[in-house]
């Protein structure tokens, strides 16, 4: 309570209206093509990348263009602007104004300005612009030419069936995957630019008949009190739009999977593509969202749901194995039978640290080889992966610095949690296993199982967008948390998730048991 | 933010009626049921079920007569503001030391056989910061951790059950027919302790979205909650007789401690102890709710937080200030016939009343 007061009045979070950037003033156009020229040019700093191009008449000048060679295709630029530019200028004797000029360019995406401002944006944008004389009027086309990637198969959503394709840091081509996948005219695509001076683009889709009018309407509002002076990855738009500042708990979901998005979308549910970020947000977001994959639905409903079962399996084992194996063999040994508390105590007997400092440390080294393998380049990690968790561990039981349990137990945990279908899930995850294992060091299940209460209780209290972080457990919905745990067949699912409130509850097109019905 | 309305569904208020019931009844059950039933004592626990039937079902008319108002709201519009305020402070005072006793209850028994070395002051600290956190969530957060938990545990305590039944014999069990004076009845009202936590009920009954089903949710879950109880109370004087279950200080854990599966569940003892906790804490949770709320109610406070606050700590030292178990279980003889007279009498009390003067929704209605 004291932190959410802390974190609503601060200013660092969401900065007021004074700190907002004006380095841009509405200042409308002159009839006068060099001043308009300067005034462009001054406006955006007279940047080393910008290039102003004359194109006279013999000695008359007709007109200037001027864009960012970054930014722009010039081999675009000439055969779709400056090509028939020159062979209007060589084969009539009149002068261009904007009429003409639009007639000529072959481009399909052409705009006029009326102000510095927005012209000086739209060239920040990647657009060439054509200052006439003698017109109060900018015309700029887009021949975009920046460096952009391929579209690639998702690296942190790896399928072994289903969809090739990811989203890349182009928004424009995010949104033509999910149209490929959505072809219905109730899909809504609203754009809104956010960041003072990033200017990013970012896309909210949704169908119309389908999605809760009232989670459009909280995120549109949501996108809107957004203050801030740059948008660098969709975390940001998640971080600043989540239900609950509090929370290390994802509570807006990310993927890279157009495909998951599509299927999020028919279920209900919107859409948030930000331009230059790879991942895009689908709101609302329950917990068990994060466990399920596009992979499901790829295989039989028998194996989907095998599937499933093992990613629950994985990851509780992943959140409890260490605290539980830490409760069992320091406090509550008479769960295991005789045997294995011989074993594993005759192994224990010559250890210096406890327990619970062991296992700190070695989950904790373990998180350190993590994270450098993250940014190590590609050779180098297989290396480093013999040489850390191979070499350096087999070294430490045998100095005797580390019982060989807990590093079974330690890396059987590492590999548990990529079962997590999502990696902002399981980044959350991470930090909980401490909080579980050092209540389990102090009180062993007991503190365990108080710990597990108050997790609970916080996810209990989470809501995202007005549903409910843990459904459909907790409202219970028998129906949905069949198909959570498991996957219903695609004849048993008539309905859309009652949990996300779709308008139409009933999925569109027939099957055989509606046909019957 | 959304436009957002607390509100529980059925659902949700089964899985809490579900947990308080069992959490708070089924650890003391045996011995309560052995020392005040001898052989018949497991007929206490049906009984006092059908005892609380009345209560569950005055708790809903008064819910569909007041429907936005919590008990210690309508109190005041039935007697008078002083006698109804002074009706509420008593029941809330019971409900606080009702959770008092529940709280020294976990401390007591994982003190003794599963930390015998942590010091109890750190035991209890624990165990409050975990109940008041939950509580803390208020009304929905309570009620989704027990939804959520609900499956889990049933099918523990289901196990439970099933494996405690080794080294039963029937002969130890007396047949009804064998009514030995007014032990029967007073059994009954001695066991009538399971269904204290009712009293969350009466607080958070104006949350329940679908009133309709008020009743069946609530009298289904307790009757669920009862039936594992029964069974262990009928197990445990089965398997060591009833001057047999008065040996023991935890009948119920020395039962489910013989029980095993091996090598999966080597003792099922503390798997059981764990699944008992997470209702247990769950009902203490509502329990520590209700006070907060229902004082937050009786001063006007806006909000049962700040109220939960300053009652945690004034519990923590509550729950200390009893030397050991023998003293625990006297004053808990006499709470649970003060507890009786509250929880049953006065719902019952109330509902005539506002029947004879005519208060709630009907008297506008008619």
């Amino acid at each position: 309570m004291f932190f959410d007061k802390f974190f609503k009045s601060s200013k660092k979070v969401r900065p007021n209206e004074k700190v907002r950037s004006t380095a841009l003033r509405r200042k409308n156009l002159s009839a006068d093509m060099n001043k308009n020229t300067v005034q462009i040019k001054r406006s955006i700093g007279n940047p080393a990348d910008l290039v102003i191009r004359n194109i006279n008449d013999e000695d008359k000048p007709m007109m200037v263009l001027m864009y960012l060679h970054s930014l722009v295709d010039i081999n675009q630029l000439g055969s779709q602007v400056i090509e028939p530019v020159n062979g209007y200028i060589n084969t009539s004797k009149h002068g261009i104004n904007p009429g003409i000029l639009q007639r000529l360019l072959k481009s399909s995406e052409i705009m006029e300005y009326n102000d510095i401002h927005s012209a000086a944006e739209g060239l920040l944008n990647g657009q060439t612009l054509i200052v006439l004389p003698d017109s109060e009027k900018i015309t700029a086309v887009s021949i975009p030419g920046f460096v952009k990637r391929p579209i690639e198969d998702s690296v942190t959503e790896k399928v072994i069936r289903g969809s090739r394709e990811g989203f890349t840091e182009t928004a424009a081509d995010n949104l033509s995957l999910i149209r490929r996948w959505i072809k219905d005219p109730n899909l809504r695509v609203e754009s809104k630019i956010i960041g003072e001076r990033t200017k990013t683009n970012v896309y909210t889709l949704y169908l119309n008949d389908v999605a809760n009018p009232d989670v459009v309407k909280e995120l549109r509002k949501r996108l809107e009190q957004i203050k801030i002076d740059g948008i660098v990855d969709s975390g940001y738009i998640s971080e600043l739009i989540t239900d609950s500042r509090v929370t290390f708990f994802p509570l807006v979901q990310d993927t890279e999977r157009p495909d998951k998005v599509a299927a999020a979308i028919l279920e209900g549910r919107v859409a948030i593509l930000v331009d230059k970020s790879p991942f895009a947000l689908i709101v609302p977001a329950t917990s068990n969202e994060f466990y399920q994959t596009p992979e499901d639905f790829s295989f039989n409903y028998w194996i989907g749901t095998f599937l499933r079962l093992i990613r629950f399996i994985g990851t509780a084992t992943s959140i409890y194995l260490p605290a539980l194996y830490l409760a069992v063999v320091t406090v509550n040994p008479e769960l295991m039978p005789p045997y294995l508390v011989q074993l594993i105590a005759s192994g224990r007997s010559h250890m210096p640290f406890p327990l619970v400092i062991e296992l700190g440390i070695t989950l904790l080294i373990f998180e350190i080889f993590r994270e450098a393998s993250v940014r190590l380049p590609g050779n180098i990690n297989v290396i480093l992966g013999i040489g850390g968790g191979i070499v350096m561990g087999q070294g430490a039981i045998q100095a005797g610095m580390v019982g060989g349990v807990t590093v079974i137990v330690v890396v059987f945990t590492a590999l548990a949690s990529f079962s997590t279908a999502n990696p902002s899930k399981e980044q959350a995850w991470r930090l909980a296993r401490y909080f579980l294992l050092f209540a389990a060091g102090a009180f062993g299940l007991l503190g365990l199982a108080s710990a597990g209460l108050i997790i609970l209780a916080h996810m209990g209290s989470l809501k995202s967008f007005g549903v409910s972080y843990l459904e459909p457990f907790a409202p219970p919905l028998t129906v949905d948390s069949v198909d959570a745990f498991g996957r219903l067949p695609w004849w048993a699912s008539f309905r859309r998730p009652p949990t996300y409130r779709p308008q139409q509850e009933d999925r569109l097109g027939t099957t055989e048991g509606e046909d019957e019905a | 933010m959304l436009k957002e309305k607390t509100g529980i569904g059925p659902g949700l208020l089964f899985c809490l009626v579900f947990s308080s019931v069992f959490g708070f009844g089924v650890m003391n059950a045996p011995y309560i049921a052995a020392k005040y039933g001898g052989p018949n004592g497991y007929w206490g626990v049906i009984l006092a079920f059908f005892l609380a039937l009345p209560v569950m079902l005055i708790t809903v008319k008064m819910g569909k007569k007041f429907p936005n108002k919590s008990i210690i709201e309508y109190l005041p519009l039935i007697f008078g503001r002083f006698i109804g305020k002074t009706l509420g402070f008593i029941l809330l005072i019971l409900v606080l030391i009702t959770a008092v006793w529940g709280t020294r209850t976990i401390t007591d028994l994982f003190s003794e056989f599963f930390l015998p070395r942590t010091p109890v002051w750190a035991v209890t600290l624990m165990i409050i910061i975990t109940v008041g956190f939950v509580a803390h969530k208020g009304v929905e957060g309570i009620t989704r951790v027990a939804a959520f938990i609900f499956p889990v545990a049933l099918v523990f305590i289901f196990m439970a059950v099933t494996m405690s039944f080794q080294g039963f014999n029937i002969e130890r069990v007396q047949p009804v027919f064998l009514i030995d004076g007014l032990k029967i009845p007073y059994n009954t009202i001695q066991m009538f302790y399971c269904f204290f936590p009712l009293a969350t009920v009466f607080m958070i009954y104006p949350y329940l979205t679908e009133k309709q089903k008020g009743l069946k949710t609530v009298a289904g879950a307790a009757f669920l909650a009862i039936i594992p109880i029964f069974i262990m109370v009928f197990s445990a004087i089965g398997i060591y007789g009833d001057k047999g279950v008065l040996r023991y200080g935890w009948p119920m854990l020395q039962m489910t401690t013989q029980a095993k599966l091996p090598y999966i569940f080597q003792s099922f003892g503390l798997f059981f102890a764990v699944t008992w906790y997470s209702q247990i804490a769950l009902s203490l949770a509502g329990l520590y709710y209700t006070s907060a709320q229902g004082f937050s109610e009786l001063i006007g406070a806006s909000n049962y937080k700040w109220l939960l606050l300053v009652l945690l700590p004034v519990s923590y030292v509550l729950v200390l200030l009893v030397p050991g178990l023998i003293e625990l279980r006297n004053i808990f003889n006499y709470l649970r016939i003060i507890g009786f007279g509250i929880i049953f009498t006065w719902p019952l009390i109330t509902w005539l009343i506002s029947l004879i003067i005519k208060t709630g929704e009907l008297k506008h209605a008619s």
